[in-house]
């Protein structure tokens, strides 16, 4: 019995078991080390003042106020514009558009667009919003370079789940003598809608990092007011980081440490968000 | 059968692709009567029935030829509605297919996406279909439930309640009670009994008892064509073609 197929099988289910769990461990020791070691130098900095502060230029007076808002300002923009675009994109493109040549050629482009690297979506925002249509380095000039970096991938999540729905369902609107717009509308949507949102949400929360495209666009780095309309110049927590992290005193190391902690901490709550939602989508549905 | 039915199909022939799956069939349905297709499963019982009210025309590569007529009105001539048809001629599937909402907007969304806003109405038509699908009783204290905490019966009733409620005038069944236990089964074939008095109804099972226990015609299909349309009596009594006999008697399918 020692020396079968089957013990060789089982010492190699053995080893692979090991080795992912050691995969697993390695990733995790090195998050928490990041993770404590950010905390450790930029909990203590955290407070309401660091929040509600301007930067400037000796590290103990700045804060991320005007990072926050732009922050704010561009995601909530961001999210306006990408959302009813990239759901109307993919009700068009999964429930309307004849599948041929083109629409195939089309969904391979937006599939491929979602793995562009994002500092070429800030090349071409430079290019159209900033220059072309003359919107300057602003909040919107901002917000729409996001937007379209983000597009693809809520037009992709909106594909898969308006899939995901049971043909059962949309047979059972069109028997009924429901057409294809109220099938989508009122029965296919609302049951797609959490795992379009879900979808949404992480996009967004992979946008609210982003760096290289907005620096590309040429937001500012250092703002000492909050921007009152959408044509206003803006920076953005990670740019604020990004700016931080770059001075030589020890101070401001500190201050890119509470703004990642104050980051993260933006992250973690849209992520939970999410997780809520897929969480009550997979309670709710069960044929 | 010489008198005019509800439904009268002519050299029916229908396609997957290039896929024959129906074959110059030939019916008449009538009004107000049960009118049962039975034959041995991939013989094209589904694919007949969803011609009837143009659920086909969902699926891609499908087409066919040949004439159905529905009170006289060509369905599948371009002037003809689908939606228009599909409401006249409503479909009971077989998986209980409702919709994840409560029981009450099952039953009110066919009313509503015809533009029926009115709470009363919709209140009414409500009551009045789960009565005739005889889910009322059951269901009338939890009308906000979710419908698909119901049993597996209940939800086909509700799905009968919802194709009622649009008031349709012929209802399509497609092995309605394949996905049930014995006694949900029996609850909808004496539904089905109760129903031809209000409606023409269609239904296609693999049961030939049920067959022989609910309808009044039977067609037997087999391998695309329909092999023998008759009274259902004759067909189970008499049959005239051998292989019906060899189907009925239990010989193969
Ligand atoms: N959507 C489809 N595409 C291609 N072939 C199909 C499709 N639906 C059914 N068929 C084929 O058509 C034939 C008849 O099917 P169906 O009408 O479902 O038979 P039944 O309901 O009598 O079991 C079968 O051979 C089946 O494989
Ligand atoms: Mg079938």
């Amino acid at each position: 019995m020692t020396k079968g197929p089957l013990s060789r099988n089982k010492l190699i289910d053995r080893v692979f078991k090991i080795t992912a769990l050691v995969a697993t461990v390695v990733g995790l020791v090195f998050l928490s080390v990041l993770i404590i070691d950010i905390l450790i130098d930029g909990l203590g900095r955290v407070s309401w003042s660091f929040l509600t502060s301007f930067p400037s230029r000796r590290p103990e007076r700045a804060g991320i106020l005007s990072a926050i808002v732009g922050t704010l300002w561009v995601m909530g923009l961001t999210a306006l514009f990408s959302f009813p675009l990239g759901v109307c994109a993919g009700i068009y493109l999964e429930e309307y558009a004849k599948k041929g040549v083109l629409t195939k050629l089309v969904e391979i482009n937006i599939a491929n667009l979602a793995g562009v690297p994002s500092i070429i979506y800030g090349l071409l925002g430079l290019g159209i919003f900033v220059r072309t249509l003359a919107l300057e380095r602003s909040v919107i000039s901002g917000a729409l370079t996001l937007t379209l970096l983000i597009l693809p991938i809520i037009i992709t999540t909106t594909r898969e789940s308006l899939k995901a729905i049971p043909f059962s369902i949309r047979e059972a609107s069109y028997a009924l003598g429901a057409t294809l717009w109220q099938t989508i509308l009122r029965q296919v949507l609302p049951v797609a809608m959490p795992g379009i949102l879900t979808g949404t949400i992480l996009a967004l929360s992979r946008a609210i990092g982003e760096t290289a495209p907005l620096i590309a666009i040429g937001a500012l780095t250092y703002i000492a007011f909050l921007p009152e309309s959408v044509f206003d110049p803006f920076t953005v927590l990670p740019i604020q980081t990004f700016n931080w992290v770059s001075r030589p005193q020890k101070g401001f190391a500190t201050n890119a440490a509470a703004a990642i902690i104050v980051l993260l901490l933006l992250t973690l709550i849209m992520n939970s968000i999410a997780i809520y939602l897929r969480h009550r989508f997979q309670r709710r549905i069960k044929w | 059968m010489v008198d005019e039915g509800v439904f009268s199909i002519l050299k029916l022939n229908a396609w997957y692709g290039k896929k024959h799956v129906l074959k110059e069939v030939d019916m008449t349905i009538r009004a107000n009567h049960v009118t049962a297709l039975i034959g041995p499963s991939g013989c094209g019982k589904s694919t007949f029935i969803r011609c009837l009210n143009r659920m086909n025309d969902l699926i891609p590569d499908f087409r066919l030829t040949g004439e159905i007529t529905h009170e006289g009105m060509d369905i599948y001539s371009p002037e003809a509605d689908p939606i228009e048809i599909r409401r006249r001629i409503g479909m009971v599937f077989q998986k209980p297919n409702p919709f994840p909402k409560s029981i009450y907007n099952n039953i009110a969304y066919g009313l509503r996406i015809f533009g029926v806003k009115d709470k009363k109405r919709l209140d009414k038509a409500v009551e009045e279909s789960l009565k005739k699908a005889a889910l009322w009783e059951e269901v009338k204290e939890n009308l906000h439930q979710n419908a698909l905490t119901l049993s597996g019966g209940q939800q086909q009733r509700l799905c009968i309640a919802r194709a009622i409620a649009v008031n349709p005038e012929v209802i399509l069944f497609d092995e309605p009670c394949s996905a049930l236990d014995p006694i949900a089964t029996a609850k909808i074939e004496d539904l089905i009994a109760k129903l031809k008095k209000d409606y023409t109804v269609v239904i296609v099972t693999h049961n030939m008892q049920q067959a022989a226990r609910v309808s009044d015609f039977t067609g037997f299909f087999m391998l695309g064509d329909l092999a023998e349309f008759d009274v259902t009596e004759k067909i189970f009594t008499t049959p005239a073609n051998k292989l019906t006999e060899d189907y009925i008697t239990g010989r193969f399918g």
